[in-house]
């Protein structure tokens, strides 16, 4: 296991603050309990918090005990906002639940990246621990090379003061909310010896705040050098922050942070407005984000377009705040097959979500019932099997599934209570696959058309189960 | 291609084997496509020998999607 490996497990692996976090005021956890699912129900909401009992996902009693405000588990007025917090007081979940109601505590495993490790000279271990988890701030590697203009650009927005360390022996300075610093790193004066790997010098930038640290920009343009397109030079992030966070890593044109290597977001959780916060990281080797509920509201809009995928986990994603996931997988490259099994609960569209990408092999998708828009879903996509527990709320399919003849992987396909046309031309859905297809749908909204020509099982499937739901099956 | 196509609320739909309907009306494709271009087969339903000459009939323009370029950058 590398060194950077047990460093990370022992930023995520927080089993014991979890347990801190959830019964810390004097109840325990079994020990053997594994990291998964827990229910936390909360008594006496409406007047002074009194008690909580935590089951298990089989409604098994696992403890109980009261609930003091304050600590790592703290209960705001009203009285049904709570606050969930690791020992270290980085927030890991957030929510409302009425008198009686249920929190369901997601506590995830660590994140596991296998298969690549940061060149030994770029030394990561090193660099990253100068920010430590309880701090606000951001820790940066950057390549810096002789007899070049070594530009870039950071811009933090967050409360309180901050100070920045570039590395390159300009000493400890003031840095300023919503203000660009443009930075032009001097080759000469970084103490670092020369990183055969980069071919130059590693710039190690140290950001801290005494407050929270709100906003994350390192794409914007250096007003030295000018406008540029293509990827600023970031080769590695980590990032801590006690308060939801909008990143800002890409830009239109292709402009992007785009050589980030890591990113390491601990526990961190995004912010609503937040969207392309993956986008465009072709280089993207680690993605260290655990946790709960890490994103809100449409942060996943784009979320990982055209970005590597082959070192992100989206096990330790939830996926259940977010209104949309339009085009969030697009284009992702990685030569990996990834499925996605996910809850979408407050998701709105889908459109382009999987599109263009061979990234995903298998979909399901649960809690769908607010979905509207199908539109490109899974355009040119490698995915061959998709699922999604209520469509009844679909308006558009448009281009759902299209792909050249020959160029549709799609051999399973269920959209339950699905009340709209379809097009699945080409798909390669045998008549047991249509069967089964047909047998989700819902009654047609009115004149409806389901096309399946070229499809594998179009001439032997049973049509009669769609027509007799009021759906024109074209052949 | 030779076959049937119908305007769905500006898509074009086509079919090419045949057309089931919810009240058990079956459509073999190939019985009509020998009549006059724009013959209306059932229910909008309509003969053309190519899905140029279709689009051109319904006054339909078809693009393909484009997956679209980066959102602008958000500003605070």
């Amino acid at each position: 296991m590398s060194a950077l490996r047990r460093k990370l497990d022992n930023i995520f692996n927080k089993k014991e603050d979890i347990r801190l976090s959830i019964i810390g005021k004097g109840g325990t956890l079994p020990p053997s309990a594994p990291l998964s699912a827990y229910s936390l129900e909360i008594d006496g909401l409406s007047g002074n918090p009194s008690f909580w009992n935590l089951k298990d996902m089989s409604n098994n009693l696992l403890d109980t005990g009261s609930i003091p405000s304050g600590g790592t588990m703290d209960i705001i007025a009203p009285n049904a906002n709570y606050i969930v917090k690791y020992a270290n007081n980085t927030v890991i979940q957030t929510g409302v639940i009425l008198a009686g109601g249920t929190a369901t505590i997601i506590v995830t495993d660590p994140v596991v990246c296998e298969g690549w490790d940061p060149p030994i000279d770029w030394k990561w271990d090193d660099a990253s621990a100068l920010l430590l988890d309880s701090e606000n701030g951001v820790v940066l590697l950057h390549p810096v090379y002789e007899g070049m203009d070594n530009y870039a650009t950071i811009l933090c927005n967050f409360a309180g003061t901050g100070t920045i360390n570039l590395g390159d022996g300009s000493g400890v300075q003031a840095l300023t909310t919503g203000v660009k610093l443009n930075i032009l790193f001097d080759y000469d004066n970084i103490p670092t010896a020369f990183v055969p790997s980069i071919g130059g010098k590693m710039a190690v930038v140290l950001v801290k705040i005494t407050g929270s640290l709100t906003h994350l920009f390192l794409q914007e343009d250096n007003d030295i050098q000018g406008a540029f397109r293509g990827n600023s030079k970031w080769l590695a992030l980590k990032l801590r922050t006690n308060v939801h966070l909008a990143m800002f890593l890409s830009h239109q044109y292709g402009r992007s942070a785009g050589n980030l290597h890591i990113i390491d977001l601990g526990a961190c959780l995004l912010k609503a407005n937040g969207s392309n916060n993956f986008c465009n990281l072709k280089s993207l080797q680690y993605l260290l984000w655990g946790g709960f509920e890490n994103v809100i509201g449409d942060a996943s809009q784009r979320l990982f377009d055209t970005s590597n995928m082959s070192g992100v986990h989206l096990d330790t994603i939830s996926f259940s705040k977010m209104t949309s996931l339009y085009y969030a997988f697009n284009g992702a490259i990685g030569g990996v097959q990834l499925e996605f099994d996910k809850a979408i609960n407050e998701c709105l569209s889908l459109q382009g979500a999987w599109s263009d990408t061979s990234c995903f092999r298998k979909i399901k998708l649960t809690n769908t019932g607010k979905v509207t828009n199908l539109q490109e879903c899974l355009y040119l996509s490698g995915v061959e099997d998709f699922e999604m527990d209520d469509c009844s709320q679909v308006t558009t399919t448009a281009w759902f599934i299209y792909a050249p003849p020959g160029g549709n992987h799609t051999q399973r396909l269920i959209l339950n209570l699905l009340t709209v046309g379809i097009d699945i031309s080409h798909a390669k859905m045998d008549a047991l696959a249509l069967n089964n297809f047909f047998i989700g749908l819902g009654t047609a909204n009115g004149a409806q058309t389901i096309t399946i020509t070229g499809c594998t099982g179009a001439g032997t499937c049973d049509q009669t189960i769609a027509t007799a739901k009021g759906f024109t099956i074209v052949n | 291609m030779k076959g049937l196509y119908k305007d769905e609320k500006g898509t074009l739909l086509f079919a090419q084997n045949t057309i089931n309907f919810p009240d058990g009306t079956k459509i073999e494709v190939k019985k009509y496509v020998k009549k006059k271009e724009g013959t209306d087969v059932h229910e909008g339903w309509l003969v053309f020998n190519t899905r140029e000459a279709a689009l051109k009939h319904f006054d339909i323009e078809e693009t393909v999607p484009i997956p679209l370029d980066i959102d602008p950058l958000r500003t605070l």
